[in-house]
């Protein structure tokens, strides 16, 4: 196990969130994005599943809004036997003008020769419950 | 925890007749906002969108009827799925909402209404463009989709409050005629708003302003 996963879990997180928000649409992002997954990356975005990083920055490039920010509160790493890192991110995004919505998002980073890491699996979900009366 | 859908087919503790009234519409056209502007003081605005649908619950009536009216509202997470068809099941009348600031939405109203008629084909529908205070001289363009698919059209602020109040007086009162089976409201509620029109065409100036802020009385404001 990598015993530095809590490093480059943070770091990636950073990177990755730096690399979505800094984008002013959709075409930027998807194009920006790409570089941190693996080719056969898995995802799963609110219900809809995608396999490979072609069909995710697709995805990910029609999203419908310009501008995003996330706002991190707690970002938690694991190493993996592989010698990858899981990480799963707490936090809030705020998408144009909308009102803020939390969200929880999980990594699991797959080592490649070289010490690069690729995005492997991908769960993204809002933290919106069920009702409020 | 509230989490368990209500049931509208009973009647309320007190007898009251229960509808369900969503507003449908783009991203940040001001659904939320114009639902916080019709209950003013009775609600606190939202300060965080931890629930994924919220309800906004408001009590009136109906000539001797006793009715409580469940405004739904989402957090905005359609922007990252497609609406929940739980949102539709069961509505009484719908608020069709755009932004008169940003066009895309006017052209949008087509899709959402074609959703909304998915699930719910029959329900009465009402069309509202909002942000006219942004700039009043709007409220002198055609806009031709309600008038199209035979919708009650109002101009409205959320902001300043014009027109507010009427439009969700009469989305109540559709909601409720439709709950009661009558099937002539809608045809009562055009033929108010044009005659409403006709009143304000014969102003000769700031005939726009008026027909926004439709018929006095009915223009509400921080003040009232």
């Amino acid at each position: 196990m990598n015993p530095n996963f809590q490093n480059i879990g943070t770091a990636f997180v950073t990177a990755y969130y730096q690399a979505f928000d800094s984008c002013a649409n959709g075409d930027e992002r998807g194009a920006k994005i790409s570089q941190f997954y693996h080719p056969d990356a898995l995802l799963i975005f609110e219900d809809d599943q995608k396999q490979g990083k072609d069909a995710i920055c697709e995805k990910i490039r029609n999203l419908p809004f310009q501008q995003v920010q996330h706002v991190i509160t707690k970002t938690d790493c694991q190493p993996t036997l592989d010698g990858g890192v899981l990480i799963m991110v707490l936090g809030q995004l705020q998408a144009d003008q909308d009102k803020p919505l939390g969200f929880s998002h999980v990594f699991q980073l797959r080592p490649e020769a070289g010490g690069a890491f690729f995005i492997m699996h991908e769960i993204f979900r809002l933290a919106v419950f069920n009702f409020a009366a | 925890m509230a989490n368990v859908e209500p049931d509208y087919e009973q009647k309320g503790e007190h007898g009251e007749t229960k509808v369900k009234i969503i507003c449908l519409g783009d991203s940040a056209v001001g659904k939320s906002k114009l639902v916080e502007r019709f209950l003013m003081d009775g609600y606190k605005p939202q300060q965080l969108s931890t629930y994924a649908l919220t309800l906004f619950n408001y009590q009136t009536e109906q000539g001797d009827e006793k009715v409580s009216v469940d405004f739904w509202d989402t957090a905005g997470q359609e922007r990252f799925n497609n609406m929940h068809p739980s949102y539709y099941h069961n509505a009484h009348a719908c608020i069709l909402v755009f932004d008169t600031t940003r066009k895309v939405t006017y052209k949008n109203l087509p899709n959402w209404l074609k959703e909304l008629r998915e699930y719910r084909p029959e329900i009465p529908c009402l069309c509202c463009g909002n942000k006219i205070d942004v700039d009043y001289s709007i409220t002198k363009k055609a806009f031709t989709f309600p008038k199209k698919h035979g919708m009650p059209f109002y101009f409205v602020s959320a902001s300043d409050g014009t027109n507010v109040v009427k439009l969700f007086k009469d989305a109540i009162r559709a909601a409720v005629a439709y709950k009661n089976n009558s099937t002539d409201f809608m045809d009562e509620i055009m033929r108010e708003l044009e005659n409403f029109e006709l009143e304000t065409d014969n102003t000769t100036t700031d005939s726009a302003i008026n027909s926004a802020s439709n018929s006095g009385d009915k223009k509400e404001t921080d003040s009232s």
